[in-house]
């Protein structure tokens, strides 16, 4: 198993030079002329006033909460869906059991409107 | 071999975690904690617990750490800026860490661990799944009701917060919307 | 190891340390795959853009090289010469690493897709879940590149796009655990083997011949699985008519916004990338990978290495045709509204998604268990296994069409009291 994941170290050290060979490249080949006002923020042709203080919706927070929670629902699925061949109805019934009191949280999102872009 | 990535490992968590911790703004902090998660994940594949390392991952790196920057963006601190506060003399909190690392130490080392190169009963996906059916039942579905009560809560919670916000012209234009969206549907 | 043998004698490193000779192979083959996803990028470009113009009846690039093929190295040169722009007000450093941030995951997305018969760079018992893990730290790359440019619009669009991302990303594994049931498994090698036979009954009839074609497509579960998962491989590759995150009209670029020269150039990899990788993955969950006709009959007459070829031409036909469906479709289809996009993945697809794993785990029990398994409730043990997968087709197709339906009815507004729209 370790071999495989050797594999993985692998191409994750070669996945990060991979980004970093034309950056490299282009950071020796390319002309550096800046000027103040190129390093302006961009903002349409305009001057830029204020910050980037923009206060998000709460609405992208609650997105954020119930994906975090769908997926350790799902952490959980897999293996008992690998395993699920071998276990029998009982696990079908248990199953649907975790997946019942996660599917109620949903409803209870959808019909309070959390699920409403708003 | 193994030892020389362990170590390479290890010492990324730690440096990580310091940064986390000396970071001045907030969202370089939860960053660093991000990459502080990454490396918990190789370690535990290095541990050969495969399917743990990738559900760290997916869970942790790809999941709680949206969560946080979310809330992060939530807050207006978001932009560069110092503390407003500082936390007292620095020797308190050295203190604090010394006494906090002799407790760790001495009870890490107080553990009698058991060392075995075999592989362990329940490590791989398929055993983990059949031990969450038989012997950890009770505790799996305990887990789908804390999930439950974490979702209900956060709902509570933010549409409280939604009913207080001041409507925006986005909100009036949006109930507009609503209103001739439903117009349309409704006629035969 | 054979291949670590063969390489160690091309470079006459015998001497060599065993875990030098073995690194070196790894990133050999990690090479090869980069390399190749480098070169389909750019061929991607070409035939995103050929594609489009014939569908808004314009050329498109045709000057550069026959046909203009050679355009995407046009680019990619002209890419080198241009000046990096960092704003004054930006965070110097996560605005460097979040283009890297962004595309090395998705490039680690390369390495344990199968290829072909026999071309498996990597095979991961955790496959299906590493693939959606990887695929999930981009979204880091895309907020750091979001905040650190310090530009409201690169703000807004890194929200958006994650917001967009994570929303599809729930149906979308859901979406794979269904077929995970059905191979009872989540490594990605095994998944195209399993897809051998005659559309929908698969190996299952004694005697009848390896097409190649069975494909969980042709399963009930393995059509709306499928459907849930194209649709959402869209979302999670920006493509119209989820491209929100990038809305031009509206929020400039995006989250690259304040990006220029090769660090745009790095983020438009990655979309591409992803784009790719998720139509190869498409390609092996659902339609049977590199399987297809004549790849078994090439491997039963002794021909492994034509057997190999053919597989991977097939699988990489599909992927282009999957890309080229998401091209057409983003001269087809405009943009959808923010609410659209966000109620469509939460009150539709997963949903859906949840009741195709119903399906699956129904189909797997229809089709697998004895007697005994099913608590002596259903006698299943004297019908032939291609009776039982009828049956098991019939139910779950009867619960798909019916979940479709009722996820429709459910989510048509209410009729309200007629509301007169001022004019």
């Amino acid at each position: 198993m370790l071999d495989a994941y050797a594999f993985i170290g692998v191409f994750f050290i070669a996945a990060l030079v991979f980004p970093l060979v034309p950056l490299i490249a282009a950071w020796r080949l390319r002309p550096q002329r800046s000027t103040p006002i190129k390093r302006d923020t961009y903002e349409c042709g305009l001057e830029v006033t204020g910050g980037t203080r923009v206060q998000f919706k709460v609405q992208y927070y609650m997105y954020a909460l119930a994906f975090v929670i769908f997926d350790v629902e799902v952490v959980f699925l897999y293996p008992w869906a690998v395993a699920y061949g071998q276990l029998g109805l009982f696990a079908l019934v248990a199953m649907s059991v975790f997946i019942i009191i996660l599917v109620f949280g949903l409803v209870y999102e959808w019909k309070k409107g959390a699920l409403e872009w708003a | 071999m193994v030892t020389v990535i362990f170590i390479a490992i290890a010492s990324l968590i730690i440096a990580s975690a310091v940064l986390v911790v000396i970071s001045r703004e907030i969202v370089r902090a939860a960053l660093w904690l991000i990459a502080t998660f990454f490396a918990v994940g190789a370690l535990y594949l290095l541990l050969e617990a495969e399917f743990i390392g990738v559900a760290q991952v997916l869970v942790y790196v790809g999941a709680v750490s949206i969560l946080i920057l979310f809330a992060i963006m939530l807050t207006r601190q978001h932009e560069r800026h110092e503390p407003a506060w500082r936390a007292g003399p620095w020797w308190i909190a050295l203190a604090g860490v010394i006494g906090l690392a002799a407790v760790l130490i001495t009870t890490i080392g107080a553990v009698p661990w058991r060392l075995t190169d075999d592989d362990l009963p329940v490590s791989r996906a398929p055993q983990l799944g059949t031990a969450l059916m038989r012997e950890y039942l009770l505790p799996f579905q305990l887990a789908a009701i804390v999930l439950l009560v974490a979702l209900i809560g956060a709902v509570v919670i933010a549409m409280e917060e939604r009913r207080r916000r001041t409507p925006t012209l986005a909100d009036d234009i949006a109930a507009q919307r609503g209103a001739a969206d439903r117009a349309e549907d409704g006629t035969p | 190891m054979n291949r670590t043998i063969v390489i160690s004698q091309i470079l006459v490193i015998e001497q060599a340390p065993g875990w030098l000779v073995a690194a070196l192979n790894h990133a050999i083959i990690a090479g090869v795959l980069l390399i190749g996803g480098a070169i389909t990028m750019m061929l991607q470009v070409w035939v995103e853009r050929r594609l489009i113009a014939r569908m808004q009846d314009r050329l498109g690039p045709n000057r550069v090289g026959p046909e203009g093929i050679l355009q995407s190295i046009a680019d990619g040169i002209k890419m080198f010469t241009k000046e990096d722009i960092i704003p004054r007000a930006a965070d110097r450093w996560v605005h460097l690493l979040a283009p890297i941030v962004a595309l090395a995951p998705i490039a680690m997305m390369l390495a344990v897709l199968p290829w072909g018969r026999g071309l498996v760079a990597v095979d991961l018992e955790v496959g299906v879940l590493y693939i959606a893990a990887v695929s999930s730290i981009s979204g880091v790359g895309l907020m750091m590149a979001g905040w650190g440019s310090r530009n409201t619009f690169a703000l807004l669009g890194a929200m958006r796009s994650i917001a967009q991302l994570i929303a599809y990303e729930i149906p979308l594994i859901i979406a794979l655990l269904g077929i995970v049931l059905l191979t009872g498994g989540m490594s990605l090698a095994r998944m195209p083997e399993l897809q051998a036979g005659i559309p929908l009954f698969g190996s299952s009839i004694p005697g009848a011949p390896d097409l190649g074609l069975g494909w969980f497509i042709f399963t009930p579960v393995g059509l709306l699985g499928g459907i849930i998962f194209f649709i959402c491989a869209l979302a999670e590759g920006e493509r119209t008519p989820f491209d929100i995150p990038e809305a031009d009209s509206e929020i400039v670029a995006g989250y690259m916004t304040e990006y220029s020269g090769m660090k745009f150039a790095v983020f438009y990899i990655a979309q591409y990338l992803l784009n790719f990788a998720l139509a190869v993955l498409s390609a092996v969950v659902f339609l049977g990978g590199w399987q297809g006709p004549g790849v078994a009959w090439l491997a039963d007459a002794g021909l492994g290495a034509a057997a190999s070829l053919l597989s991977l031409l097939w699988l990489l036909l599909k992927a282009w045709g999957l890309f080229m469906l998401m091209v057409v479709i983003r001269a087809a289809v405009p943009r959808l509204r923010v609410d659209q996009l966000m109620s469509f993945a939460w009150k539709y697809l997963l949903p859906l998604a949840l009741v195709n794993v119903a399906s699956a785990a129904l189909w797997v029990g229809l089709t697998e268990w004895s007697s005994i398994e099913w608590g002596n409730l259903l006698p299943v043990d004297g019908l032939a296994p291609w009776q039982r997968i009828g049956v098991a087709a019939l139910v779950t197709a009867v619960i798909n069409l019916g979940a479709t339906r009722w996820v429709l009815r459910i989510n048509r507004a209410p009729a309200a009291a007629p509301v007169v729209v001022p004019a």
